[in-house]
């Protein structure tokens, strides 16, 4: 009797909610959203502002002001845009060709290969970092640096461009190749007339991931910048983290900075998607 | 600490006799002569057996082993190095001494409880994202990856001063001290950091399963619930496996995110990434640090075996997107 009541509720609470469970569905992935951008959004209102969070003065861009007359600052914000550019580059470029490489591979060679990619991605990063700075302080011959940074970061960029273009290789007609085999081009040829055309999109994404990647990338920079700064170790390691308000302010600028940046790019690559998707029911 | 090391190098002219002295001791020179050797030996296997196209593996090859395995090698002999020179077990030793053992717990236990909080959070969210009724719009799928591609460090920070404003505002009007606990800090940073690489996971596998299953248990007179539980929940555990190994592996050695939240560092409620971070900012104990890296190493290595041995595989790599 209890039971059949409890049950009887139950499906009137679950009637009330598959009413309205687009909505709240909704509702959750809001809250979730605001957890998630809560703290971003307070340092860019706060931006505008000279003080402590929580006080507000006036609205200036004092902030951003100071952080552009910081010549360091400066020097590392460009530094990260210049590594994450190379890093990202190259690492498209080789990843793409060892994912091909990958496809044609067989038995062993194909799982030895694949355990040398996992190992970048489930190693814990300061372990990566801690070996490759020990490798370049024994074997002097690339001094800790621009590029001690660009490689490191090639490392760590390239399994994960191996695992986006990997599935584009399996979907692709293998009957092309033979295809433009038998109509007279020659191995190689094949390859960049046929086969990298249609690997395209996969190779941007993969080059958009590589540079989200080093963007983000704190620990291993900070292992074998030597005296390099990128934003990451700069905000890091200029000891002003503690300091007092006047001298850790302006990373509120850097962050907003940063934030605004990434939002227009998304919104530009949205933009781009609808656009091609227009296109394509046309 | 590196900055000296790089002033004292000798000029360009001396780099290669400079190279070979640097490789003073024996066995890191059989080491990197043995690392050449296996390269032939790949490049050679590689050439004669899979025809030319695998040959485009080579680049990747080459840096892969040089770049990643010969110094994990290094790491490995060093950590068996004293400062002086010399063999020696005593780098492991001080692990203990240092507090190691109850850090580690303490690291896995932060680890594993932001694993299950993200997992919570991120599993309907991802159901949410992936069901074709909701609808949900694809920007406001792009908008849940984008702190992904904003700096650690930039997030973390931001995080830490909503933290002082909140207990400076609970001061203010109640006229005492409070602080937030150190744990409460840095397992929400952790959680905020790590989310997306839980979601992305199971979001992929979710988007991609095949709903005629659902359908087709939903006809055999299933339940909604029971749908969920014998299908849904079943057919995305690859995705949930990833996602674990996504979060868990990074929190244990994260070292940025506990310095970075604490408002006065405090030495009990670091991790286990600290206490490898502290070893190198004097050169004295740099073979130290990396016996401390190479415990992490094998505690990583077990739980990826742990974890392939009792889903039996089922997680195909770290990530799938």
């Amino acid at each position: 009797m209890i039971l059949q009541n409890i049950k009887s509720a139950l499906g009137l609470v679950g009637g009330f909610f598959a009413k309205t469970r687009r909505i709240w569905a909704f509702a959750f992935l809001a809250i979730v959203l605001m957890f998630l951008y809560m703290p971003l959004l307070i340092i860019f209102v706060f931006s505008f502002t000279t003080g402590e969070i929580g006080r507000w003065n006036e609205v200036t861009f004092d902030l951003y002001l100071t952080f552009f007359q910081n010549g360091y600052a400066r020097r590392a914000f460009f530094n990260t845009f210049l590594i994450a550019i190379a890093a990202a580059s190259i690492s498209t470029v080789i990843g793409t060709m060892a994912a091909i490489g990958m496809f044609y591979l067989r038995k062993w060679r194909k799982k030895t290969i694949n355990a040398i990619n996992q190992i970048p991605l489930t190693n814990a990063t300061v372990v990566t970092g801690v070996s490759i700075m020990l490798f370049f302080l024994s074997v002097r011959f690339i001094p800790l640096g621009y590029v001690a940074i660009i490689i490191a970061h090639t490392m760590l960029c390239i399994p994960f461009v191996v695992l986006v273009v990997t599935p584009r290789m399996y979907q692709l007609n293998p009957n092309l190749l033979d295809a433009g085999m038998d109509l007279g081009l020659g191995p190689m040829k094949v390859m960049f007339k046929v086969l990298l055309p249609q690997l395209l999109p996969s190779i941007f994404a993969a080059f958009c991931l590589a540079f989200a990647i080093s963007l983000d990338d704190f620990i291993l920079t900070v292992f074998i910048r030597g005296e390099i700064n990128t934003i990451s170790t700069y905000i890091f390691t200029h000891g002003d983290l503690r300091g007092p308000i006047q001298r850790r302010a302006y990373f509120r600028a850097i962050a907003s900075i940063m934030f605004m940046m990434t939002i227009a790019a998304v919104v530009l690559v949205y933009w781009y998607m609808r656009r091609k998707r227009k296109k394509l029911a046309k | 600490m590196e900055q000296t090391i790089i002033k004292n190098q000798p000029k360009r002219h001396s780099s290669i006799t400079n190279f070979w002295q640097s490789v003073h001791k024996d066995w890191l020179f059989w080491v990197l002569i043995c690392g050449f050797g296996l390269l032939g030996l790949g490049i050679y296997v590689l050439v004669r057996k899979d025809g030319n196209r695998g040959v485009f593996i080579l680049p990747y090859l080459i840096l892969a082993i040089l770049f990643i395995i010969v110094p994990l090698v290094f790491l490995f002999i060093q950590a068996f190095i004293s400062f002086e020179g010399g063999f020696t077990f005593n780098n492991f030793l001080s692990f203990s001494e240092m507090g190691g053992w109850s850090l580690l717990w303490r690291s896995i236990r932060i680890a594993g409880i932001t694993t299950l909080i993200c997992l919570v959070i991120a599993y309907p969210v991802a159901l949410i994202l992936s069901s074709k009724e909701m609808k949900v719009p694809l920007i406001v799928i792009m908008f849940f990856i984008v702190p992904m591609l904003i700096n650690v460090v930039l997030r973390t920070f931001a995080l830490r001063e909503i933290f002082m404003w909140i207990e400076r505002a609970v001061r203010e009007s109640r006229g005492e001290v409070f602080n937030l606990s150190d744990d409460f800090k840095i397992i929400t940073a952790l959680i905020l950091d790590y989310f997306p690489f839980m979601l992305l996971p199971i979001y992929t596998i979710l988007r991609t399963q095949d709903k005629s299953l659902q359908e087709a248990a939903a006809d055999l007179g299933a339940s909604k619930i029971r749908v969920f539980l014998k299908v849904v929940l079943p057919l995305s555990v690859a995705g949930i496996i990833s996602g674990i190994m996504m979060v868990f592996l990074p929190a244990i050695s994260n070292f940025a995110i506990p310095y970075i939240v604490m408002e006065f560092f405090n030495a009990e409620s670091q991790l286990l990434g600290n206490l490898i971070w502290h070893q190198f900012s004097s050169r004295t104990t740099y073979n130290v640090g990396a016996a401390y890296g190479l415990i992490l190493l094998l505690l990583v290595a077990t739980s990826v075996a742990i974890i392939t041995k009792f889903t039996k595989g089922k997680a195909k790599g770290g990530i799938s997107f």
